[in-house]
């Protein structure tokens, strides 16, 4: 392929990753409560550093060896397995220790359901 | 379907050996031919792993198609103060039962920006998945949508496994043997 679309598509690849982190640091700062917040985080996690690790794996896939292009497939592959059950916990913590007022929620279908209250 | 797996990861091994090049992309290459037999000898093998790869492909589909409107939905939220978010919990009842399947509709609902699973509760003489999604307006068509879109597919999934091997044990029977 020619060298020079190749460098066009790291770039893009790079700044995807980039734009989408920087969103997701602004939306980290202004959103009102921890689960909005925790979405905004969940967007730097999927598709910024993906599109980066994709970026860092052509790269260096190309200049020294095509492995390290796999290496960065089993890195995305290995942060999408582990990032939800951390998040998931993060979340239920969150809800689970809360103050009423702490959330703006339009619907809770799950206050009610808790067997501790 | 672990059995066939096995015998195509053994295929996977013997086309190296009769080639004489133990590399990486000649196993694969193995892999794949030996995909290719198995899926001709059993249809269902070849039809489970097509499923599959079609939902992992949507999954990511879904991903990326969340992650833009989220973003577009942030960018909102920051710049006009006027428009504001509607978060909420809606309890999801559950049609699946098996644990890793649960797992794996829980994190691709945590994966997809916007929503985000909680808790797994049992409640009103069934199972209930609460689901945090960052905009809501319709609260039953957000439940529908998420049984809909992966609910429904990990169900087909699991019935095209089951049909998988119930065919291994139909080929098992005397009667099989005999035609």
């Amino acid at each position: 392929m020619n060298p020079l679309l190749i460098d066009y598509l790291i770039l893009g690849l790079a700044t995807v990753g980039v734009v989408f982190m920087l969103i997701s640091a602004l939306g980290i700062l202004r959103l009102p409560d921890v689960f909005t917040r925790m979405h905004a985080a969940g967007k730097a996690a999927t598709l910024g550093v993906s599109c980066l690790l994709l970026a860092a794996g052509i790269f260096f896939g190309i200049k020294d060896n095509i492995s390290e292009f796999w290496r960065m497939i089993a890195l995305i592959a290995l942060f999408f397995v582990t990032a939800p059950i951390a998040t998931t916990t993060m979340a239920r913590a969150a809800y689970r220790t809360a103050k009423p007022g702490d959330f703006t929620l339009v619907v809770d279908e799950m206050g009610d359901g808790l067997p501790d209250g | 379907m672990t059995r066939l797996l096995i015998i195509n990861l053994f295929i996977s091994l013997l086309w190296p050996t009769l080639n004489g090049d133990y590399s990486l992309g000649a196993l694969f290459t193995g892999f794949l031919l030996g995909f290719v037999v198995l899926a001709i000898v059993r249809r269902s093998y070849g039809k489970f792993f097509f499923y599959a790869t079609g939902f992992l492909l949507y999954v990511l589909f879904a991903i990326l198609q969340s992650n833009l409107k989220l973003a577009g939905l942030v960018l909102g939220t920051i710049f006009s103060p006027r428009k504001t978010l509607r978060p909420g919990i809606v309890a999801v009842p559950l049609t699946i039962t098996d644990p890793f399947e649960r797992t794996l509709l829980a994190s691709i609902i945590t994966l997809t920006p916007g929503t985000l699973s909680m808790d797994l509760h049992y409640r009103d003489g069934q199972d209930v998945l609460y689901v945090h999604s960052i905009d809501l307006h319709d609260v039953e068509a957000f439940r529908r949508d998420i049984k809909v879109n992966f609910e429904d597919r990990i169900l087909y999934l699991r019935q095209l496994q089951i049909d998988l091997n119930e065919g291994a044990l139909l080929q098992n029977t005397p009667e099989a043997a005999n035609e």
